[in-house]
């Protein structure tokens, strides 16, 4: 009896969360074979051949890796800074509610803000024209729909970086790290030593997993790339997308294909993560 | 306990009530009298799927369609959002589920989505013969009963007409460029200053400049020509090569969006942009989103014109209402207010020799546009939507050709 009531939880869970989207991947698969969908036609690997025929699908692979890298890289470092800052000058407690705001912004919303900002006809664009640093707002340096991605870099960093500095504060707290550092700095380690042996090993590796999940989501993500960036190179859900919403609706199976391999993918990652205990938070 | 029975009882028998007025036979319904759909409508609900980013449309819409109907006919219309390609997900999931009856009656299409939803037998009819305001619509007019080189065969209603027409600033351009040839010299002057979105509109200003390179109008008439559209996109593709250095971004980037160019130009970032309803610059004028300066044109070797219709799904759980709502939409009172520029600007559907002398002076006595060229002036320069397929494929080699290169 007591068995029974330790795997309902557990049953109830898998049907809520597990089933439907295994049920939406062998779906995917299905379509993308050619055996499941209204334009269906038979038993076919069409699908996946255009897909490994052309470079497009890994390119959008590549290129969503790369900027999930290059925003976590930043910012984790502006993160780690920051909550350090604040713990130890300042007090995170006054400055709470600031990095809160950046998370309660919807990501569409801060796109838009950053094309108002950061475009060519946007403020620093007009401000630089009026202060005659620029004869034309053309001349403005380009940094959104830009060929380094400027500008999906820089409005993913603003809102990690407040997601991680609240993550990084809650942390520091609960390992105790201002009083690691009180005991290092007793036993006459400088500032250096406390940063390099104890603060940074402490906030990576509790952080990690976190950090793993929000790069999941930063290389899922859709409305900034699909504002903020070009149609080549394009981020992975943006080509997914593109190939389920435009004009040839025989294009769908191939954004099923996409989607499949995508999700395949990822999982794939985690799981080897998981392997190597990447994804709990025990400090060796 | 027995309280909540007696609820319970009550709210199914009303519920079956509505929707036993409701179901009016899949089978016989294009054969029953009109009266008799009249009737069935009174009382009902219909949910209609439209685009709804265009303030002056909702507006329309919300302040005058949904509040006639309900004083008319004493139906409900429910909007809500959604269009293209949503909707043709939409069928396909029904129709794979197995769902026969739906949640959303009808919705707002124009000729891909038309395409699309045919091939999928999503649509229902052919009903439009049986409503009786499509005795005003002459059918034979192949910019109404043609869409996008598809006869509509009575499974969509026409609902507007336009005509797509590039906008300019007359301050900054003095002299707008009429043809493709002159855009590319207008472009390497003006470098940076003109763009084209990758998505719907785009397309349509590319479709017209390969129908231009094709011959000009009827040149790619009749089902899609592979090696035709071989020949002509080829040289247009290298035309639009041609000034991609010079383009917006140089080229390297296009708007995703018509709302993104539309904002661009508003804020002076580029000099042109276009709309499929030549009527849209009156609107953004009155709204201020275009400066006054602001006019319309067509290109001289021509622009393409298409109506836009209203569908019913063919699973809609209310047919007969529906189609009241069509017949409404198509109504000369319906298209006379949907026609004045300050209301919406569209272009009506409606064949003016089919009416009343009253109604025909009504018509003519619509205020003039003030920044959009006369629907006369520009009639002979209107070229038909070719085959969806050219689209589908421009869509793909516009990427392919331009953007990769």
């Amino acid at each position: 009896m007591k068995n029974k009531f330790k795997i309902l939880p557990i049953l109830i869970f898998l049907t809520i969360t597990i089933l439907p989207l295994v049920a939406g991947l062998i779906y995917a698969l299905l379509n993308s074979i050619g055996l499941a969908g209204i334009l269906a036609d038979g038993f076919t690997l069409e699908n996946w051949r255009i897909i490994f025929g052309t470079n497009d699908f890994f390119q959008s692979i590549a290129y969503s890796v790369t900027i999930t890298l290059i925003v976590l890289f930043f910012a984790v470092i502006f993160a780690l800074i920051f909550c350090e800052f604040l713990q130890t000058k300042v007090g995170i407690s006054k400055f709470s509610l600031l990095f809160y705001i950046p998370l309660a912004t919807p990501l569409i919303v801060a796109g838009f803000l950053t094309y108002q900002i950061l475009g060519q006809s946007g403020l620093f664009s007009r401000i630089a024209y009026n202060l005659h640093l620029i004869k034309d707002t053309s001349q403005f340096p380009d940094m959104v729909n830009d060929a380094f991605s400027i500008g999906i870099v820089f409005t993913h960093v603003l809102i990690s970086t407040s997601f991680f500095t609240i993550h990084f504060t809650n942390v520091f707290r609960n390992e105790n790290i201002s009083q690691l550092k009180v005991l290092s700095k007793t036993l006459g380690a400088g500032n250096g030593y406390y940063r390099r042996k104890i603060y940074l090993p402490i906030m990576l590796s509790k952080a990690t997993p976190t950090i793993i999940l929000y790069g999941i989501f930063i290389l899922g993500s859709y409305e900034l790339p699909m504002l903020l960036g070009r149609q080549e190179p394009q981020m992975i859900s943006v080509a997914i997308a593109q190939k389920f919403q435009k004009y040839n609706i025989f294009d769908v199976p191939i954004a099923y294909c996409m989607a499949f391999i995508y999700t395949i993918l990822v999982s794939t990652v985690l799981f080897i993560l998981y392997k190597r205990k990447m994804l709990n938070n025990e400090v060796d | 306990m027995k309280i909540v029975y007696l609820l319970i009882c009550i709210s199914l028998c009303l519920f079956s009530c509505k929707q036993e007025k409701k179901v009016l036979s899949e089978t016989n319904i294009l054969e029953t009298p009109w009266d008799t759909i009249l009737q069935y409508s009174e009382g009902t609900d219909v949910n209609l799927v439209m685009w709804q980013g265009d303030p002056f449309i909702n507006k329309y819409m919300d302040q005058y369609v949904v509040p006639t109907l309900k004083e008319k006919y004493n139906i409900d219309l429910n909007i809500s959002p959604g269009q293209g390609n949503d909707i043709v997900k939409m069928t396909m999931t029904s129709k794979e589920a197995g769902q026969t009856v739906g949640k959303i009656d009808m919705c707002w299409i124009n000729g891909e989505t038309f395409y699309q939803l045919r091939q999928t037998e999503g649509l229902f009819g052919p009903f439009v013969n049986k409503l009786p305001n499509s005795a005003y619509v002459n059918f034979e007019n192949p910019f109404i009963g043609i869409d996008f080189q598809q006869k509509i065969e009575g499974y969509e209603s026409p609902w507007g007409n336009v005509q797509s027409t590039l906008i300019y600033d007359t301050i900054k351009v003095p002299h707008p460029p009429t043809t493709l040839d002159e855009f590319i010299v207008f472009v390497k002057s003006n470098p940076g200053k003109f763009t084209i979105p990758y998505e719907f509109t785009g397309l349509t200003l590319l479709k017209s400049w390969l129908i231009a390179i094709a011959g000009g109008e009827g040149s790619l008439s009749g089902d899609f020509n592979e090696i035709k559209y071989q020949q002509y996109s080829s040289i247009l593709w290298n035309k639009i090569n041609e000034m991609k250095p010079y383009l917006w971004k140089k080229g390297n980037t296009f708007p995703n969006t018509l709302s993104q160019l539309h904002q661009m130009f508003s804020n002076g970032e580029v000099s042109f942009t276009m709309s499929n309803n030549d009527a849209e610059v009156d609107n953004k004028v009155l709204q201020k989103l275009f400066p006054e300066s602001s006019k319309a044109y067509v290109l001289s070797s021509g622009s393409i014109q298409n109506s836009h219709y209203m569908g019913i799904f063919f699973n809609a759980p209310n047919k007969a209402a529906s189609m009241v709502v069509c017949n409404f939409l198509m109504s000369a009172e319906a298209q006379y207010e949907k026609m004045k520029p300050e209301i919406w600007g569209d272009g009506t559907i409606i064949d003016l020799n089919k009416l009343s002398p009253d109604w025909q002076q009504k018509f003519e006595n619509i205020p003039t546009r003030k920044y959009a060229p006369k629907r006369s002036d520009i009639q002979q320069y209107a070229l038909m939507e070719i085959a969806p397929e050219y689209m589908i494929r421009m869509f793909d080699d516009f990427r392919k050709y331009v953007i990769e290169k």
